[in-house]
């Protein structure tokens, strides 16, 4: 699939607006940072968003956008299919739902009805349940892990959006929390003016080109990638590098090799805070209507194992892969700086 | 040379639809009792006045003519005068029900260089005025997108809309249908072709003659349900990652004797096919 077909809209387009949303500053300020788009009132934001009828393939070449407020649930513990790195109190938060991009292995295929975006406004909302989070964590010397980019790419829409900011912002005044930001993109310079901390755990997924262009073709090209983490390095930020998810394509030992390779000579390694490997894997569902909803990739078609209700590599196979990553890791940085998913 | 991905047109009244048959070409299709013509792409349906009948039109039409259209309404519609021009056709953003109180919403993928409006469908001709509704009313959208959301997805339906009125009683008699529709025919062209033309069509991993191959050798072999989902969709992965599925079709080619010989074979195929 391709946008190269330009009878296609460009990405928003259209902005729904839920009603109870029009008031949020934030629904202003992103209004104006796209005035050509067609501004449709709606009700609910659910009446887009979850309508039937809808096509995530289809969408994805042109995604619209929804303005809504987050009525509950503002943060969830985190699922085993999510890399805790060691933090003992893991959430994650969703101010954002989808993605900009369309990663073929990417669980948010199968996890909502459509391929628009929402952003929830109620910014204060967020941070409140965060400040909640934080105080009623069971782990008290250590920080909540707050996971803010789980269900989309925040840096990639900060010059659309700019909760990535916000979030910054919320961390300078509660010290207990840290967040993580996962991100492919190569955007640094919408956060280029922060000064790095601590709390902020800025985290690139990084894969070889190869690799990359199979399964990531439209999010920045790797070079791009890494040009980012050593933009954020330069800067003074220590970064975590996600080889998330190692895809054992054929010759992928080979692919994988040269890629850390590239790696090792490209990034500093005092800027790395640490790297995280892992596997394909999904939740047995989203799996099932990712593969439904037929994204021509073969991603869907190996010979998985489920366990636990996760689609993944089998075990022995997934160990494998992990076991030649980290080897390969092993002359420049400590074991005890990579994080297995498994 | 590749035919045209298949387009129905669904109108209220005959007068709407008069000019398009025209403009089209269309023939009467004889062998359904709907108001119903055709040509080897376009079907152009006249659904009838208001919700009702428009329900039950495009109902029956799809389930008797199921095919991956793209739906096509074009109506009449009145228009607030504040921000609609008569004879002007719009696209449609959003579809609300007045009566039902439920929006729909068309997903707006392709460029189609019309401005747009949400449209309300009413149970009665509005004749209140300008002051009735903020954009346009017509009596149909919602039933006809209702309908045939339960198998056309929403960003394969586009709704046309000429402003016929102003929502005034007054105007209503003065109406000429044909000439309205006679202005935008080449438009209203354009954007079926538009469509047709674009990437917005599923096309299966498994082409026709493929699939044509595995459910006979489905047949052929007895397979249970289980089975025959597990191997269209171990095909599927062949195809996806080794370009063909050729080596396939000799594993499949003459019936099994007895279960066990089925149930072995099987998974001769099933590791053939994860290969």
């Amino acid at each position: 699939m391709s946008k190269s077909d330009n009878s296609f809209l460009p990405d928003f387009s259209h902005i729904y607006v839920e009603e109870g949303a029009k008031d949020f500053p934030m629904t202003a300020d992103i209004l104006k940072r796209l005035p050509s788009a067609e501004a449709v009132s709606v009700q609910d934001y659910k009446s887009v968003f979850n309508r039937t009828g809808q096509d995530f393939q289809a969408q994805k070449k042109s995604m619209k956008l929804i303005i809504a407020v987050k009525k509950d649930g503002f943060l969830y513990k985190a699922t085993d299919v999510v890399q805790d790195a060691g933090y003992r109190n893991f959430m994650y938060t969703t101010p954002i739902l989808n993605c900009l991009y369309n990663c073929r292995y990417c669980f948010l295929q199968g996890m909502y009805p459509s391929a628009n975006l929402v952003v929830f406004v109620n910014d204060l909302d967020f941070f409140s349940s965060a400040a909640i989070a934080v105080n009623e964590r069971s782990v008290k010397d250590e920080p909540l892990l707050l996971s803010v980019s789980y269900s989309t790419d925040l840096l990639a829409f900060e010059n659309v959006v700019p909760w990535m900011r916000k979030w910054m912002d919320f961390c300078e005044s509660n010290t207990d929390i840290v967040i993580e930001v996962r991100t492919k993109s190569a955007l640094f310079s919408a956060i280029k003016d922060e000064n790095p901390s601590e709390q902020v755990l800025l985290a690139w997924t990084l894969s070889p080109e190869v690799v990359a262009e199979m399964y990531e073709w439209d999010a920045p090209p790797i070079d791009r990638r890494i040009n980012a983490v050593q933009q954020a390095i330069e800067k003074g930020w220590k970064v975590r590098l996600c080889l998330d998810p190692v895809i054992p394509v054929p010759g992928w030992r080979k692919i994988y090799s040269d890629f850390i390779e590239k790696i090792k000579k490209d990034i500093p390694v005092e800027g790395i805070r640490d790297v995280t490997v892992g596997t394909f894997r999904m939740g047995k569902d989203f799996f099932k209507r990712a593969r439904k909803r037929m994204p021509p990739s073969d991603v869907y078609y190996q010979n998985y194992e489920e366990r636990n209700g996760v689609i993944s590599l089998p075990e022995s196979e997934s160990a494998t892969v992990a076991d030649k990553i980290k080897g390969q890791l092993a002359d420049f940085i400590s074991d005890d700086r990579i994080a297995v998913w498994d | 040379m590749e035919s045209e991905k298949p387009v129905l047109i669904v109108t209220a009244l005959r007068a709407e639809a008069n000019p398009l048959i025209k403009h089209f070409g269309l023939q009467p299709v004889k062998k359904s009792h709907l108001k119903l013509y055709n040509n080897s792409d376009v079907s152009l349906l006249i659904c009838g006045l208001g919700k009702k009948k428009a329900s039950a039109s495009v109902s029956e039409f799809l389930n008797d003519f199921p095919d991956e259209y793209l739906l096509v309404n074009v109506g009449l519609a009145g228009g607030n005068p504040k921000i609609a021009e008569l004879g002007e056709m719009y696209v449609v953003h959003k579809i609300l029900d007045e009566l039902a109180k439920r929006d729909w919403f068309p997903d707006i993928l392709i460029k189609h260089d019309l401005k747009e409006f949400s449209v309300t469908t009413v149970e009665e001709a509005v004749s209140g005025g300008a002051e009735a509704h903020e954009s346009l009313v017509d009596m149909e959208a919602s039933a006809i997108f209702e309908s045939a959301v339960k198998s056309i997805p929403a960003h394969r339906m586009v709704f046309l809309k000429i402003v016929s009125d102003s929502m005034d009683e007054s105007e209503f008699s003065g109406i000429d249908v044909p000439a309205l529709f006679e202005a935008h025919l080449s438009e209203i062209e354009r954007i079926i072709r538009l469509y047709q033309h674009s990437d917005i069509w599923n096309e299966p991993i498994l082409e026709e003659y493929e699939l044509n191959q595995l459910f006979a050798g489905i047949k052929t072999m007895k397979l249970t349900a289980t089975q025959s989902e597990e191997l269209h969709r171990l095909a599927e992965g062949k195809k996806l990652r080794s370009g063909n599925v050729d080596n396939l079709w000799p594993m499949m080619d003459r019936p099994p004797e007895f279960k066990k010989e089925r149930n072995d074979r099987f998974e001769q195929i099933r590791q053939f096919l994860s290969s």
